[in-house]
Order: structure tokens, then C-alpha cells, then sequence
């Protein structure tokens, strides 16, 4: 099939849905076609929440399994949890910095060693881009926007048919006004940081 | 996206649009001039957008107590000439089934049409029922979109359908197609009309026996009719995919993207019937169709309506071809479908072998990933209440109660260390069930249920319970808002949809007024006071209410950056002596384990305080 197909995966509350946006929004500017699946109501409450995006000629948003593109993960869990969408030349973009489930503390399922999560990761796939997109965000003073920290590094790995130019007038039109700065900011660092691990 | 863009957009712009929010632009298209809505997912969105831009598109929204009541405005409206729309949640029809069933005998004089947003695979519900059988009970034309672009225009040409026929449209889209955001060209808008006439009819408006027997008979003369238009509808089309295809696929909906995905993941070649107008079927245009190809498969998610109704007429039409449905596929009449299970189910019927790339590359994580079900957030004043009820079911030794929960975030309150859900059924359901449980069993009872629920489908089961003189501790969990859906208005609130001044309704008042034998208002943030509360409660005679008022910690939160206070709790390494007191009462997610000590996540924490209060030995404190 000839379509990019970009799965986001991460908890509720992470901004999963306004970085797919800009990314889907960029991707129309460009003359593409996207169709997108968003998560709405009771998942959104600190749960895995998932959203798909695909760029190309295709009806349905929803990525078959084994066919994503890129992969996004915003938790180092939930990046594995969506291995189920990925073939061995998937690339990974992930953060490394964990949320460890209230089930976990309450004597649930141990959360893994996140080192072990991301050598599992490179054990299956060809390109893992492991970014400490939360450090970084909070290193620029504005934690918030380690969803678009890690747009940058994913947009570094040359898989979004997407250039920096338009992603930056993607988030200079749609970001409030007083945010502009600190997004290009997170975007140019999330570029910088994006290393193949 | 600036939601004025639904309102402001020109014809022939684009816009890339959510579902919901392309509904609301077609609605507008249409020339609505009132809507009215009771929010739910996957429907909730059409509300968000349309209490923003309503004043701005000359429209009259609001957000009725439930389904029913935004039916009824809608109905009331449309008989005075106002094209007129209410949306809802496929549960939702079930509240507003019963004036639903006598609008499809009454009809319509202006454009009405009604949404139902179905949710197959429970994304956000108590069930996936499958309201395509609504339009067949009622009796009323169905619509069912595939995409952003068609739930705009179908939606539009659902408002013309209605008036052409003089009865509601029922308008069917599913949580996928709700929330797909895809490119939608606009069209133009008709001017929206708020005001009209009502002429009195009493003949055509008021079911007394005499009339509602001509009624019927109306109304099954304009199905007859309805049947007539689908037959030609521009809804329904035909998709050749390849070269001489042979086999017919008649399918709807997001089945539709479903099989056009898998076709081509296939290369496989298909003649596809399209169905927009969806109910009554187009029989004559199905058999036409079914001449041109060897067999005809129906594709359809949930019950196999289609794919009967098409193997009845076909018998009566002696009609060669075979139809082969959801047996001979092997396609569930449970649960969402998805690319993969339609190419699997076609595959297998088409002679394709299709590989599983995942399966045969990469492999998941060997052993089971700690689950992350959706919980109640860091700050949510649901924590503490449910912390207050099981501190005073230990402190009385109570013998575990039993817990009727309902709709709404605090049903989250199911998870440990609360374990507050033992029985739900719908909206309101809770004080019912109690009442049952009250009669049928010796151990205490409890309720629980959300302000926006109460106001909902709360009221009679309370005067029920008072009056039948049930004992029961029923909490009203009233965060000052209807949270689950994305904070929308509610009668307990003092402001309306759009945020304007409105009369609040004070809960407490109400329950007074009804005869509760005991009513307390607590705030859940002060754990020893909510305790000593529900212990009282826990002891009185009759229907005993405790009415836990703490606004949603998530519109706290936004006020609180606004006036940039902002607190956060961590936990004092040094003297913590890893008891987990406050995991275990709290299980907040802002809090987890490292080196057998409490650790409070400073990203999380919302500053809550709860879990302070159960430290044993304050060691929780305000992070300086
Ligand atoms: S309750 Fe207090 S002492 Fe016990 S683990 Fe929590 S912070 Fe530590
Ligand atoms: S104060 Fe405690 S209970 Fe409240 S949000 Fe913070 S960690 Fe959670």
C-alpha cells in the first residue's frame, strides 16, 4: 500500500492527539490526503490511548497490524504495547521516560527495566530512536511540550513525507499565539536529540 | 482549530474535520435553527462545537436534562416549521425511545433529523447495541456516512430527505467515523431560520387512540415512499475496484473503508454496492445489482440486518444468486470491525493468502506489560470520597456492602483499592438498583451517582426510593459539571451551555424536598471530615444522601494556572517508612514504589492533599 501510516501510542493527558494533529494538518498544507482515528471519553483518563494516522490513498484511518511506518511512543510501555502494528523496518521514535501505572504499585504486573524495554525494541526492529523528550521539554521550561519535542525527533528520522518548513508554519498557525516560541523551540530540539540508538 | 471556522467557512474551503465537527457543519448548511442534546461518547464533540458557535450561526442550542428532553425540543421545533436537530449517544436513544417511537407517527413538518453515534467494541459504553434496529422499530428512514466529507454531506441531504417525506431521518455513525478527522470540502450555508409557526393540528399532533390507529397507517405509506427514494438515492453508489470484477459486495458505514482497504491490501477485485441511505433498503437496486456479479457478500459490523432482510427477498424473488453473510464469512456479530479481520475474512473467502507481516517479523514482549486501564486522575475529588466511604465501612466493621454505581468518571471508582461497583446498568440506574438490593438482601446498600447523572434520570428513582421506604446511603458526586464528556453544562450549574448565566437547581434542596431522612454535603478533599459524614450515613434509617461537592479537579486545575497557584506534594524519603498507607488508600497516579518508598511524580501530582491525610506518619508534605 502506498501510505504512510503513523501510530501514535501513549497515556491519556499527553497531548497524543494535538501532535498527531499538527502532523496531519502539515501533511493537507503539502496537498495529501490524511485521515485520522482519535480517542475520546473514559480512555482518555490516564489510560493507554492510542491515535492513528495515514497519509496516502486509503479509506479507513486504522493501521493494520504490521504496517506502521513510524511508530511514536510517548511512554516506553505503551511504544512496546504497539509492537503489534510494526515489521521489522518500522522505525521507532520513543520517550524514555516511564508512567508507571497505579496498578503496578497496587501489586500488579512489575513495570520492566525501561533499558530492557528499549533493547526489546532494537531486538525487532532496525531503527530505535530513544529521546528524552520529557528532560528535554523541561530543560527548555515548558514540560508541556514533550509531544512536540518528540514530533521533532520522529521528523528527523526522514519517514514523514514532511519538512520542517511546513511543520513550523503547521504549529506557528495553529498553537496559541504566546506558545509559538517554546514550540519551535521543543521542535529544534526534539531535531537535535533524534539519534538512532 | 478555531471551531468558528464550522460557522465562518465559505463554500468550496476545506477544512480538516473530526466527524462530529463535520456534522455540526452540515447541520449548519442545512439551515438548522435549533438544536438540543444530552452529551455522550462518541457523540460529545457535536455539542462542543455547537455551544461554541451557536450564538455566532444565529442557532438555539442547549443541553437538555437527557435524550429525551433534547428530543422533544427538537420534535416541538421542527412541528413549527425550524429545521431541527438532536444528537446523542446510541444508549442515549434508548432514553429517548419513547417519544423517538411516536415522532416516526407524528412526523415532521420541517427538517428533523436525529444522530445516534453507535459504539461498537464499548470504546466508552455499557453495551454495542446496534441502533439500525431503531429505524426498523420506529419505523423511520436511516442514514449511515462513511467519512467526515459524508456525514457534511449526508447530513445535509438528511435534512431535505426528512422534509421531503414529513418524518424524522435517523443518522447513523459509529465511534470510528465520529472520531475520523479527515479533509471535508465545505458547501454553501442556507440561511439558519430559529423561529417559525405552529399551527394547531390537533388530528396530526395528538396520539389519542382515534388518531394514532390513521396514524399508522400514514406512516407506513411514507415508508413505502421513503423505500421509493432510496431506491434512487445519490447516497448509495456503486465502487468498481479491478479488472471484470465477479463478486458483489454490498456494505455500509465503516465496513465500507473496512473492505475497500483490504480489497486493495489484497489486489483483489470487487463490484461494491454503497449504501448511504441505508434504511429501507433499496431491494430493487440490490437484486439489479446482484445481477451484474456470481455472488454477492454483505459486509456489515454487529447484527447481520442487511444481509437478512437481502436473503428474505431474494428467496421471495427467486432471485439465483447467492448472498453470503456473516456465518458463510466467518464475520463476528460482535465487536468493531478492523482492516485486518475483513481482509482475513475475505482472503479466506477470496482464495488469497494473506501474510501477517507482524507476525511473521516482529514478535511482542514476552510476558504480560502492566495494564494501564483508564483511572480516576491525580486530583480527582472522586478519590476521596470513595477513601471516606471505605475508611467508615472499616472503622463501623461493616459487613461489605453493596455498591449500585452509575454513568460518569466516578464509575472508575470500580478499580482497588475501592472496589465501589458491584452492579450498573445505565444512566440513573444506581437508586433502582439499590432499592432491589435493599429488599432482596440483608447487607447495607450504597449508591453513587455524578450531579449531571441526577439530573439525568435521578429524580424518580429517588422519589420511588423515599416513597417505597428504602434504606440506602446514596452519594451524589457533584463536580460541579458533566466531566466525562469533556465539561459540559448541567441543571445543578449556573451556567448554560454556552457558558451564559443560568438557574442553578441546588441538589440538596431537591433531596430535601423529597423526603431523603439525611442529608450532608461534605468536600472530599477533607478525608476525616467525609469519614465521619458517611459514618453518620452508614446509621441512619431511610435514604440517606450525602452530596460530595468538589468541582472536577481538571477545571480546578485550569483555574488555578490561570491565577498561577500551584501546589504539588512530594514525599519525605528520609522518614517514609514504605508502610504504602498511601498507595493503598489513595492509589492515586501521581504516586508509585521505588526502593520500598512512596514516590509522588512531580509531573502528576495535582496537590490534592488526600494522600497526606492518610500518612501515618506525615511525612507527606507541600513540596517547597
Ligand atoms: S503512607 Fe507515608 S510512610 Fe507510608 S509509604 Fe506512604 S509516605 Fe511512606
Ligand atoms: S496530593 Fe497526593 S493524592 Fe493528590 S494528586 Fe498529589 S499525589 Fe495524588
Amino acid at each position: 500500500m502506498t501510505s504512510v501510516n503513523i501510530f501514535f501510542a501513549g497515556v491519556g493527558g499527553q497531548g497524543i492527539i494535538t501532535g498527531a494533529s499538527l502532523l496531519a494538518r502539515a501533511a493537507v498544507a503539502l496537498g495529501m490526503k490524511a485521515v485520522m482515528s482519535e480517542v475520546h471519553g473514559m480512555a482518555q483518563r490516564g489510560g493507554s490511548v492510542v491515535c492513528e494516522l495515514r497519509l496516502g490513498n486509503v479509506q479507513s484511518p486504522m493501521i493494520p497490524d504490521g504496517q506502521a511506518s513510524i511508530i511514536i511512543g510517548f511512554e516506553p510501555v505503551e511504544t512496546v504495547r504497539s509492537l503489534r502494528k510494526a515489521h521489522s523496518t518500522t522505525v521507532i521514535v520513543t520517550e524514555t521516560r516511564p508512567i508507571v501505572p497505579v496498578s503496578v504499585s497496587l501489586g500488579g504486573t512489575p513495570y520492566p527495566e525501561v533499558a530492557d524495554l528499549l533493547a526489546y525494541l532494537r531486538s525487532q526492529v532496525a531503527d530505535v530512536y530513544a529521546v528524552a523528550a520529557a528532560d528535554i521539554a523541561e530543560g527548555l521550561g515548558m514540560p508541556q511540550s514533550a509531544n512536540v519535542v518528540l514530533l521533532g525527533a520522529a521528523l528527523a528520522t526522514g519517514v514523514l513525507p514532511l519538512s520542517r518548513e511546513i511543520l513550523e508554519q503547521t504549529i506557528a498557525a495553529t498553537v496559541p499565539a504566546k506558545t509559538v516560541d517554546a514550540n519551535m523551540r521543543a521542535l529544534a530540539a526534539g531535531i537535535a536529540g533524534s539519534r538512532r540508538s | 482549530m478555531d471551531k468558528h471556522v464550522i460557522v465562518e467557512g465559505v463554500g468550496g474551503s476545506r477544512e480538516l474535520l473530526l466527524g462530529n465537527e463535520a456534522a455540526v457543519r452540515g447541520a449548519l448548511e442545512a439551515g438548522i435553527g435549533v438544536a438540543a442534546s444530552y452529551p455522550g461518547t462518541p457523540s460529545s464533540e457535536i455539542g462542543d462545537v455547537l455551544s461554541t458557535i451557536a450564538g455566532a450561526a444565529g442557532v438555539y442550542f442547549e443541553y437538555s436534562a437527557n435524550e429525551k428532553v433534547a428530543l422533544e425540543v427538537a420534535a416541538a421545533a421542527a412541528a413549527c416549521g425550524v429545521r431541527s436537530f438532536t444528537f446523542m449517544k446510541h444508549v442515549g436513544l434508548n432514553v429517548a425511545a419513547d417519544s423517538f417511537m411516536t415522532t416516526a407517527y407524528i412526523g415532521t413538518k420541517a427538517g428533523f433529523v436525529i444522530l445516534t453515534a453507535d459504539d461498537p467494541s464499548t470504546h466508552s459504553s455499557q453495551n454495542e447495541q446496534d441502533n439500525r434496529y431503531y429505524a426498523r422499530l420506529a419505523g423511520v428512514p436511516l442514514v449511515e456516512p462513511s467519512n467526515p466529507q459524508e456525514v457534511k454531506d449526508f447530513m445535509v441531504a438528511s435534512f431535505d430527505i426528512s422534509e421531503q417525506l414529513g418524518m424524522p431521518v435517523l443518522f447513523r455513525t459509529t465511534t470510528r467515523i465520529s472520531h475520523m478527522r479527515a479533509d471535508v470540502v465545505f458547501g454553501d450555508r442556507r440561511p439558519a431560520v430559529a423561529k417559525g409557526e405552529f399551527v394547531k393540528d390537533a388530528k396530526a399532533y395528538v396520539p389519542v387512540p382515534a388518531n394514532s390507529l390513521r396514524m399508522h397507517v400514514q406512516l407506513l405509506a411514507r415508508m413505502d415512499e421513503a423505500r421509493r427514494l432510496s431506491e434512487t438515492s445519490g447516497l448509495t453508489r456503486v465502487v468498481d475496484i479491478g479488472q471484470q470484477p465477479t463478486i458483489g459486495i454490498v456494505t455500509a458505514g465503516s465496513a465500507f473503508n473496512y473492505v475497500m482497504d483490504a480489497l486493495e491490501q489484497m489486489g483483489a477485485s470487487a463490484r461494491i454496492l454503497k449504501l448511504g441511505f441505508t434504511y429501507p433498503l433499496p431491494l430493487d437496486r440490490i437484486r439489479e445489482f446482484a445481477g451484474t456479479v456470481e455472488q454477492l457478500l454483505v459486509v456489515e459490523e454487529l447484527e447481520p440486518l442487511m444481509e437478512q432482510e437481502i436473503k428474505a427477498d431474494f428467496l421471495s424473488h427467486r432471485i439465483a444468486t447467492p448472498v453470503l453473510g456473516k456465518e458463510d464469512l466467518q464475520i463476528s456479530r460482535a465487536h468493531e470491525l478492523n482492516v485486518d479481520i475483513v481482509t482475513k475474512c475475505l482472503g479466506r473467502h477470496f482464495g488469497i493468502a494473506v501474510t501477517d507481516a507482524a507476525a511473521a517479523t516482529v514478535k511482542a514482549w514476552p510476558s504480560p506489560l502492566p495494564l494501564r486501564p483508564p483511572v480516576l486522575c491525580a486530583g480527582c475529588p472522586h478519590r476521596g470520597t470513595y477513601m471516606a466511604v471505605r475508611r467508615a465501612i472499616r472503622e463501623l466493621a461493616l459487613p461489605e456492602p453493596i455498591f449500585a454505581s452509575d454513568i460518569g468518571c466516578y464509575t472508575l471508582g470500580i478499580s482497588a483499592p475501592f472496589s465501589a461497583a458491584d452492579y450498573l446498568l445505565s444512566m440513573g440506574s444506581s437508586i433502582g438498583i439499590a432499592a432491589g438490593f435493599d429488599v432482596a438482601q440483608d447487607r447495607r446498600v450504597f449508591a453513587f451517582i455524578g450531579d449531571s447523572t441526577f439530573f439525568h434520570a435521578g429524580l424518580s428513582p429517588l422519589a420511588s426510593a423515599v416513597h417505597n421506604k428504602h434504606r440506602m446511603v446514596v452519594t451524589i458526586l457533584d463536580n460541579r459539571t458533566t466531566a466525562m464528556t469533556g465539561h459540559q453544562s448541567n441543571p445543578s450549574m449556573l451556567t448554560g451551555a454556552a457558558g451564559e448565566p443560568a438557574p442553578a437547581i441546588s441538589i440538596e434542596a431537591v433531596v430535601k424536598a423529597m423526603g431523603a431522612s439525611f442529608v450532608r454535603t461534605i468536600n472530599p478533599y477533607r478525608v476525616e471530615d467525609a469519614t465521619a459524614a458517611y459514618r453518620e450515613a452508614i446509621q441512619a434509617d431511610g435514604v440517606a444522601i450525602i452530596v460530595a461537592k468538589q468541582i472536577c479537579s481538571l477545571l480546578l486545575d485550569r483555574a488555578k494556572r490561570a491565577k498561577g497557584v500551584w501546589q504539588t506534594f512530594r514525599v519525605d524519603a528520609e522518614r517514609c517508612t514504605g508502610c504504602l498507607t498511601c498507595i493503598h488508600e489513595a492509589a492515586c497516579p501521581a504516586m508509585y514504589v521505588a526502593q520500598g518508598h512512596a514516590v509522588i511524580n512531580q509531573d502528576l501530582c495535582d496537590g490534592c492533599s488526600v494522600c497526606s491525610q492518610v500518612c501515618p506518619e506525615h511525612v507527606i508534605e507541600v513540596k517547597r
